[in-house]
């Protein structure tokens, strides 16, 4: 699962009384960094579109693999190590783990 | 095929049938390559690849540029899509239980099925009715699409009545789009896709025109030119 998709993810249940958003990484076991490089543009693309800033910065801190801003500034997006280590973040891919609601 | 929910049908033995069948697997290759031609977005974009299965509609999407992310209900046909090591992640799923997604945010540029949403007709017990299915199905669906999402679903119907039902239930739930019936006249080689959009964009319908409209040399020598 890469961090990107667990952005995305609910919980579906209809028991459920929290919203289901966002689950949890109670365990990841296994992870993988990114084997790819991101561009500017495809990351303001992306940011834009689907991804829910404040809990990247979360999951990014719960882990120690990044200390993201806590607003998302897109002046930013002109320095190239600021666009890697987000890049490196939502690619990075939790092979084993588990997920809690 | 009908006779089960279709992770008891796409068991351990029928799934290594089916991935080992290369006409069945050519036949779902070509079929995602229309699909796609279809969906007309730019690379790069994410696509829902709904019903993945073992993967093989997955493969022609890395192969063009596309990322994704695959929905199945078969533990089976995931299991093998994860040996092939796609790039897409796979998540066990029943699409009549609507989609995991926030949809706070759009999640999809796109979404694409190969031979899944018929599953949407069949009840998962007796006391369920399909129709509930397929109203989760597409409410869910576009509500996790980007404003003018585009859809591009092929399916199996096994009656008219499932073609009118499917298309029915998309329209109902805010969808606009149209049925594409290739080879119409053969009984043997006739598919059907249901074409869909989740409200409208202008720039959406203008980067597919710029697609749909540029030649095949063209487009090779943009996915050139990126190499």
């Amino acid at each position: 699962m890469k961090i990107l998709l667990h952005n995305m993810l609910r919980c579906k249940k209809d028991s459920c009384k929290t919203g289901g958003y966002p689950l949890t990484i109670v365990q990841a076991d296994e992870v993988e960094e990114s084997e790819t490089q991101g561009t500017a543009k495809g990351l303001a693309k992306t940011l834009e579109t689907r991804v829910d800033w404040p809990v990247l910065v979360a999951v990014a801190r719960q882990f120690g693999w990044a200390e993201l801003p806590e607003e998302f500034d897109e002046q930013r997006l002109q320095e190239e190590e600021f666009v890697q280590v987000v890049h490196g973040v939502l690619y990075r891919k939790v092979v084993e783990g588990k997920l809690k609601c | 095929e009908h006779v089960a929910p279709a992770y008891i049908f796409y068991g351990e033995d029928e799934a290594r049938k089916y991935t080992q069948n290369t006409r069945i697997m050519n036949i779902q290759s070509e079929m995602t390559e229309r699909a796609l031609d279809i969906l007309a977005v730019p690379e790069g974009s994410l696509i829902l690849d709904v019903g993945c299965g073992s993967g093989i509609s997955g493969q022609v999407l890395e192969e063009r540029g596309y990322e994704w992310v695959g929905i199945d209900i078969a533990p089976a046909m995931l299991e093998i899509a994860a040996d092939r090591e796609v790039e897409g992640d796979l998540i066990k799923w029943d699409m009549g239980h609507g989609l995991p997604f926030s949809n706070t945010k759009g999640c999809f540029d796109g979404a694409i099925s190969i031979s899944a949403i018929q599953w949407l007709c069949c009840a998962e017990n007796n006391k369920q009715n399909p129709y509930k299915r397929m109203k989760q199905f597409f409410q869910d669906l576009y509500s996790v699409l980007i404003k003018g999402g585009r859809c591009a679903f092929q399916f199996y119907p096994e009656t008219p009545e499932q073609v009118e039902s499917l298309t029915h239930a998309a329209m109902k739930n805010g969808f606009t789009g149209g049925l594409i019936v290739d080879y119409p006249n053969s009984k043997k080689a006739k598919k059907y896709f249901l074409f869909l959009m989740a409200g409208y964009s202008q720039d959406v319908v203008d980067d597919a025109r710029k697609l749909i409209y540029k030649s095949p040399e063209e487009r090779e020598e943009e996915s050139r030119s990126f190499m």
